[in-house]
């Protein structure tokens, strides 16, 4: 049994990528494998913006992923450092920093590359969408 | 421990790729990972030097700190720099020299990333 970490570097708005990342992770829990954690770090934080909205016939990935942890317990996090100065902040930095309003909820979690690097000793694979 | 290969492939200051790259470079040691470096396509443009810019991190200089993070492994496509037609300007201004980079072939490429566990992409 193989154990993966995903690592989401794209924005939700780079064509299939997220489309194939959420297959790729749907495969792998079908194929009986793990998927220790999807971490988000770079552009890959937008998908945790839950201020989007749906738009027409496309893919909507926030979905996917919040069924990914609502299905199959995976732990998805954010890197706190890459989403804040991209404006992707909690309740607690909102109110600490007066700004209105918080769009980063569970099923995401803040971690920093410490605690990625940290659960990859864990996993024998990782993959990069 | 994993054994990581990170590829640099974007232009220092096109967008924000190289510095995420750097940072998860750099984060990947702290935590007991080995590292390697490749720089290849437009990536090789980060190993000419640039002067310090008001408001931006200065690229060269948090490059030229990865051996004291302990990446000493750095590798620069041969191709690449061939490409992009800068070899004067790498013997003059260049990082190169700095990171002890070695010069490798596409073959040598592959065998690079055979020696890892994971390749990550910036």
């Amino acid at each position: 049994m193989a154990e993966y970490s995903i690592l989401i570097t794209s924005s939700p708005f780079e064509g299939d990528t997220a489309l194939r990342a959420l297959a790729f992770i749907q495969g792998v829990i079908d194929n009986g494998d793990v998927v220790n954690n999807v971490f988000f770090y770079s552009e890959g934080v937008h998908h945790c913006n839950s201020l989007m909205l749906k738009t027409g016939d496309e893919l909507f990935a926030y979905d996917g992923w919040k069924a990914l942890a609502a299905d199959h317990n995976v732990n998805l996090m954010v890197c706190i450092t890459a989403a804040v100065k991209r404006g992707i902040v909690s309740e607690m930095e909102a109110k600490e920093n007066g700004i209105a309003q918080a769009n980063l909820t569970t099923p995401f979690e803040q971690a920093g590359l410490g605690e990625f690097f940290t659960a990859l000793h864990e996993c024998n694979r990782l993959v990069q969408f | 421990m994993a054994k990581l290969l990170i590829r640099f492939t974007q232009s220092p200051f096109s967008n924000a790729k190289s510095q995420d790259g750097l940072d998860f470079a750099l984060a990947a040691t702290n935590y007991g990972h080995e590292v390697k470096v490749l720089f290849e396509n437009q990536g090789v443009l980060q190993l000419v030097k640039a002067t310090s810019t008001k408001g931006l991190k200065n690229h060269t200089k948090r490059l030229a700190s990865m051996p004291f993070f302990d990446i000493e492994e750095c590798f620069v496509c041969k191709a690449s720099a061939d490409t992009y037609d800068i070899d004067q300007v790498l013997a003059n201004t260049s990082l190169i020299d700095e990171l002890d980079c070695e010069w490798i072939t596409s073959e040598e490429k592959v065998a690079l990333i055979q020696s890892v566990d994971h390749v990550v992409t910036f």
